[in-house]
């Protein structure tokens, strides 16, 4: 399916996306984080659709605000399609965690609540993966995170 | 009658695999009831470092990566990228890519069968597998000057050309193998030891491989045909002629050693046919001056078909001479970590580090 097709076929079946790229590799599109969940077991049970493989699950930093890339793909139809969800906000930011729709998210939100301090509400064990369990020194990957060892001033 | 359970810890000290992981084990007898893995041991951090670092020096460490296979991490970098920038690649490099990230594979296989039959107690298997991953690792000496990270594959083509009369060199290794995987068979898959120890362990459920994001190997040994090669061809792969193996019966430790026997074949004939097909021309699209070369405002997501699944790179940037964000994906994410637990389960104690090398584990890739 090419993205112009993927686009009505999304806008048929939920309202309230915001396609952001349509001409790259994938179609790109952003939803309010309030309607993730629901988008996409609507977007995993659909036939035509058919999105079953979650295969990255980006945590980053754009500055203002922290924001959840999720990159979805069809088995079936090899049809891919990129997610970005904004957690408003940098103080406390919160997304609904997605491990029951795609068990895959599981280990790839506790990275990026470990990393990038994005909680996501509904995961039951946000413990450190990487990190010393008692790593009290902020967020590595966020952009404000200053480190001693590795600071390079100019 | 006892009903307790004892606490094991594997690891972390290379459990059986390359690389530092630890597998907390509540065992019942000599039989698996929770399994736990710890990973952070090799948590270096690439992709922060690749933060502050500017575009061609953040190439030089993506190697670093994966250790038995870093060349699927430079042409991912390269390829994201090219694809951010709009940046065109030398017909001949891509030949050569595609070559190398064969010539890759194959000594990846070779190492993972040392591995795979270490496990299993079977020592002479590594003694003459990896003894033969040597021939490739010379190849790659010439080609690149580093045995193990080679550095060759950059953004704009590769390093420089095949060296004089490399080809015929890569053609008779790839026959001296050929000879030898009749002799591997003869050791390993006609060996009732190793076909004893293989069958029926380490079952994944096919229903549910996929959406617990099994890639590669793997999910090829359930007899689902996926490949990033065939699904999504990137470089020259389109053009060359390959079979991707359709394994039936059980998705044990056994189905993966069937996949990479046949695999490490189609590898063989690959390269043949990038030799023969190789056009002549340049390698490289010259990129502007390292120190103030400035990639313009994009993302791009590109995936490659590494020895153990598919391997991915999403990448942003915002348009200064560093990288906003680089997230790698690899496969032994999911494998080493949220399927291992699930698989060992009702496992016995021996069998731990045959099924985690069956999956190709590779926790320096875990944790970047």
């Amino acid at each position: 399916m090419t993205n112009s097709e993927l686009k009505n076929k999304l806008e048929n079946i939920v309202s309230g996306i915001n396609f952001t790229n349509e001409e790259g590799e994938f179609l790109s599109l952003e939803i309010p984080k309030e309607a993730l969940k629901d988008f996409l077991l609507k977007v995993r049970e659909n036939e035509e659709l058919a999105f079953d493989y979650l295969f990255s699950l980006t945590g980053i930093d754009l500055g203002e605000e922290l924001a959840v890339i999720y990159h979805l793909e069809s088995t079936k139809f090899r049809h891919m399609i990129q997610i970005t969800v904004k957690a408003e906000g940098r103080e406390n930011p919160e997304i609904d965690s997605i491990h029951e729709i795609f068990p895959a998210a599981y280990y790839n939100e506790m990275e990026a609540h470990e990393l990038l301090g994005i909680k996501f509400t509904g995961h039951p064990d946000l413990k450190h993966l990487f990190l010393p369990e008692d790593w009290d020194k902020g967020y590595p990957l966020r952009k404000d995170y200053e480190d001693i060892n590795m600071l390079i001033r100019k | 009658m006892r009903e307790e359970t004892t606490t094991i810890y594997l690891g972390p000290q290379h459990p059986g695999i390359t690389g530092n992981m630890m597998v907390k084990l509540q065992v019942k007898g000599d039989t698996v009831v929770k399994a736990e893995t710890h990973v952070g041991y090799l948590h270096r951090g690439f992709e922060k470092l690749m933060e502050r670092r500017n575009w061609l020096q953040s190439f030089t460490i993506v190697c670093r990566i994966c250790v038995p296979e870093p060349d699927p991490n430079e042409e991912n970098y390269s390829r994201a990228v090219e694809e951010i920038e709009g940046r065109e690649v030398p017909e001949r490099a891509k030949y050569i890519r595609v070559m190398v990230l064969e010539l890759a594979r194959i000594a990846s296989y070779l190492l993972w069968y040392g591995g795979q039959n270490g496990s299993a107690g079977l020592y002479t298997m590594g003694q003459w597998s990896v003894g033969d991953r040597n021939y490739i690792l010379d190849l790659f000496e010439e080609l690149t000057g580093g045995r193990v990270y080679h550095m060759y594959i950059w953004p704009g083509g590769v390093r420089r050309d095949l060296p004089e009369g490399f080809a015929d060199k890569v053609l008779k290794t790839m026959d001296y193998l050929e000879k030898r995987l009749d002799e591997y068979d003869k050791l390993m898959f006609e060996n009732s030891i190793f076909q004893q120890r293989a069958q029926g362990v380490g079952i994944i459920d096919p229903a549910k491989a996929v959406e617990w994001g099994v890639v590669g190997p793997p999910l090829r040994g359930c007899g689902i045909q996926s490949d990033v090669r065939k699904d999504d061809p990137y470089e020259v792969y389109d053009k060359l002629d390959f079979e991707v193996p359709k394994i039936e019966g059980k998705s044990d430790v056994w189905a993966r050693a069937l996949v990479r026997r046949f695999e490490i074949r189609e590898s063989i004939k690959i390269i043949r046919q990038v030799i023969e097909k190789m056009p002549a021309g340049e390698v490289y699209n010259k990129v502007p001056n390292p120190m103030k070369w400035i990639v313009p405002k994009g993302d791009a997501f590109v995936k490659t078909e590494s020895a153990r699944g598919e391997f991915a790179y999403y990448m942003v940037s915002d348009g200064s001479d560093k990288p906003r964000r680089v997230h790698v994906k690899g496969p032994a994410y999911v494998h080493g970590v949220s399927l291992l637990e699930n698989l060992l389960v009702g496992e016995n104690i021996a069998d731990v580090s045959f099924i985690m090398n069956s999956l190709g584990t590779c926790p320096p890739e875990i944790e970047r």
